[in-house]
């Protein structure tokens, strides 16, 4: 056997492992629920066998309000966490890259919330939504009265807005950190130049920082808004998609479809379509992106 | 167009003094070069004049003006930076329009203004280009251009050339030494390269440790450096230096001879050495000379010798030509 075979084969035999786990847990699992997506297997085997039906699945799917309302839901949550927490980001990460006294200390209290487990971080949240005693209504009934209160969760009108707020914060310290190190990879002497020109500090972030973040952006809104699209724990945890379905998101309807109605098939068609419609997004975001640059 | 003058003018960082008491006057119309070594508080020195360092303790005028607290658009100063320092998402008509856009000048003016110096510039063609689509030449000459179209009192240059090649740096040399002659414009010109000093200034100031080592014409400072540092800096190859006995020989504890100033015979000099290295430059040829009881001389000769390593020769200093100190 000559030596470069035998490393190859030593390379493969060093790679199996993590290949092999690889391949169960994500390829496998993944071309399983497109053929599951056409049958109609269910989560607890019953007498009956399992059928393939086509694309049922997906013809009941598109005919269900409820799909739709989750689209819906989804589509707003993005819509709003996305800028939401990107602004947030960009801001606390413009403070902490200037010369900030106890800069370190500041910019390690930052990254706290990422090291909070998602169901911790509900917790804390409840508790800063709790009705009528919390601390968020105890600032709204110092306007509006002793007797007022609003039911950040329970409220269809308010309960998405609330799941905006938390996720923003639970997940916000991952982009500021980007943006962090984005800010530190614009040259200082852009700024002394732009001093010079006569640059008010609103002009050099408008004239310098911001042109020099564009390749930060881009992946930042890529990141965040599949980050967005895949929301789940948060409801899971803390509304139940509730009240009345106003916070059932794509990956909640699946979960319910696929574990609570057992529906295996049903939900794997679910899955299907939700990766085609996060690939398309990122796709087309990264190519309209793209287009703008070069102009 | 104005002069600079500093006036009891002091820099430290933290509790690091860059810049003990200094006080200068770079006169109007003047190509002043700061000069010096690495650390020495040069480029220090002329970001004081932009406003981009404050000053601790003095002050500085521009055109008899105190521009000590003034902020950097309001001394009508330019800068050209080392790395260019050019807005890399802009055209070159943007990045050199930039200022003018800012002071709210109208876009008529702003354009003309732009044709001006790119014209002036020769960069009238590459005018819709970004920065990345320009080889390093090119940008340095934006970089200029943004500087002139803003018609500064001072021009500011830190270390403009050494990003280029050297056959770059010679031409952009001549080009800069033009627009100084055009423009009749007070510069400051910030460099460690002693060659650009000698050529561009007409006034330099060697720095050393902060300090001012001496000021003076090119030429004034090659033929009568006040100072050991001076005549080390300035003038290359550096300059010979002989100490005690020999030294006292020729009437001072210490005596410089450039290498250009001594002459070297088969026989009958004032030292004998012998030749440990030779150079052949072309035009001239630089020779190693080990001498016992001095060290390692340098001498220089025009054209091409028969020098060969390891032969015998001798030194003689040219007559008139010792530095003492």
């Amino acid at each position: 056997m000559s030596t470069k075979s035998r490393d190859k084969r030593q390379q493969m035999l060093m790679l199996a492992p993590a290949l092999i786990f690889l391949g169960l847990l994500i390829v496998v699992p993944f071309f399983m629920s497109i053929g599951l997506s056409f049958t109609d297997q269910r989560l607890v085997p019953r007498p009956i066998p399992t059928r393939f039906v086509g694309f049922t699945n997906y013809e009941r799917l598109f005919d269900d309000p409820l799909f739709w309302k989750a689209v819906g839901n989804t589509a707003l949550f993005a819509a709003l966490v996305v800028p939401f927490q990107l602004f947030i980001s960009l801001s606390v990460a413009l403070v902490l890259n200037t010369a900030l006294p106890f800069r370190g200390m500041f910019r390690a209290i930052s990254v706290f919330p990422l090291l909070l487990p998602m169901s911790v971080v509900v917790a804390i949240w409840a508790v800063i939504y709790r009705i009528p005693t919390g601390p968020l209504n105890a600032i709204y009934q110092f306007f509006a009265g002793s007797e007022a209160y609003i039911d950040f969760i329970g409220s269809s009108s308010t309960a998405m807005v609330s799941l905006v707020v938390l996720s923003a914060w639970a997940t916000f310290p991952y982009q500021m950190l980007i943006y962090l190190a984005g800010l530190q990879d614009i040259p200082g002497d852009q700024y002394e130049a732009a001093q010079l020109d006569g640059a008010n500090a609103w002009q050099r972030f408008l004239y310098v920082t911001w042109p020099g973040l564009r390749n930060v952006n881009i992946f930042l809104l890529i990141i965040t808004t599949i980050q967005a699209l895949k929301l789940f724990t948060q409801v899971s945890i803390m509304t139940k998609g509730g009240p009345n379905g106003a916070t059932t998101t794509i990956i909640y309807y699946l979960f319910q479809q696929g574990y609570t109605t057992q529906k295996v098939g049903y939900a794997s068609a679910v899955a299907v379509i939700f990766f085609l419609a996060v690939v398309s997004i990122a796709l087309l975001q990264r190519i309209i992106l793209k287009n703008e640059g070069e102009t | 167009m104005a002069d600079v003058r500093f006036t009891r003018f002091r820099k430290a960082f933290g509790s690091v003094e860059v810049i003990p008491e200094l006080d200068l006057h770079v006169p109007d119309g003047s190509f002043t070069v700061l000069v010096g070594p690495s650390g020495c508080g040069k480029s220090t020195l002329l970001r004081s004049i932009a406003g981009l360092e404050e000053a601790s303790s003095g002050a500085i005028e521009i055109g008899g003006e105190d521009v000590t607290h003034l902020d950097p658009a309001e001394r009508g100063v330019a800068m050209v930076f080392q790395s260019y320092a050019l807005y890399p998402h802009m055209t070159v008509r943007e990045n050199i329009g930039f200022g003018l856009k800012l002071s709210g000048l109208p876009k008529e003016e702003i354009a003309a203004r732009v044709e001006e110096a790119a014209s002036t510039l020769q960069l009238t063609h590459l005018l819709e280009r970004k920065p990345k689509a320009l080889s390093g030449g090119q940008r340095q000459r934006v970089a200029i251009g943004r500087a002139i179209v803003r018609k500064p009192r001072v021009f500011l240059f830190d270390e403009p050339l050494s990003n280029l090649d050297a056959s770059l740096r010679g031409q952009m040399r001549v080009e800069l030494a033009e627009l100084h002659s055009r423009l009749g414009a007070t510069m400051v010109y910030v460099t460690h390269d002693q060659v650009e000093a000698m050529t561009l200034a007409d006034q330099i100031v060697v720095l050393n440790g902060g300090k001012i080592e001496q000021v003076g014409a090119p030429m004034e400072l090659y033929q009568k450096p006040k100072t050991p540092f001076v005549a080390g800096f300035i003038g290359s190859p550096t300059m010979n230096f002989v100490e005690g006995a020999p030294a006292k020989a020729l009437g001072g504890a210490k005596i410089g001879i450039r290498p250009e100033h001594i002459d070297i015979t088969q026989g009958g000099g004032m030292w004998t050495g012998q030749l440990r290295h030779v150079e052949h430059l072309g035009g001239e040829t630089l020779a190693y000379v080990e001498v016992p009881g001095i060290g390692s001389m340098t001498v220089k000769r025009e054209g091409d010798t028969q020098w060969e390593p390891g032969q015998q020769v001798h030194l003689t200093p040219r007559e008139g030509c010792l530095h003492v100190f």
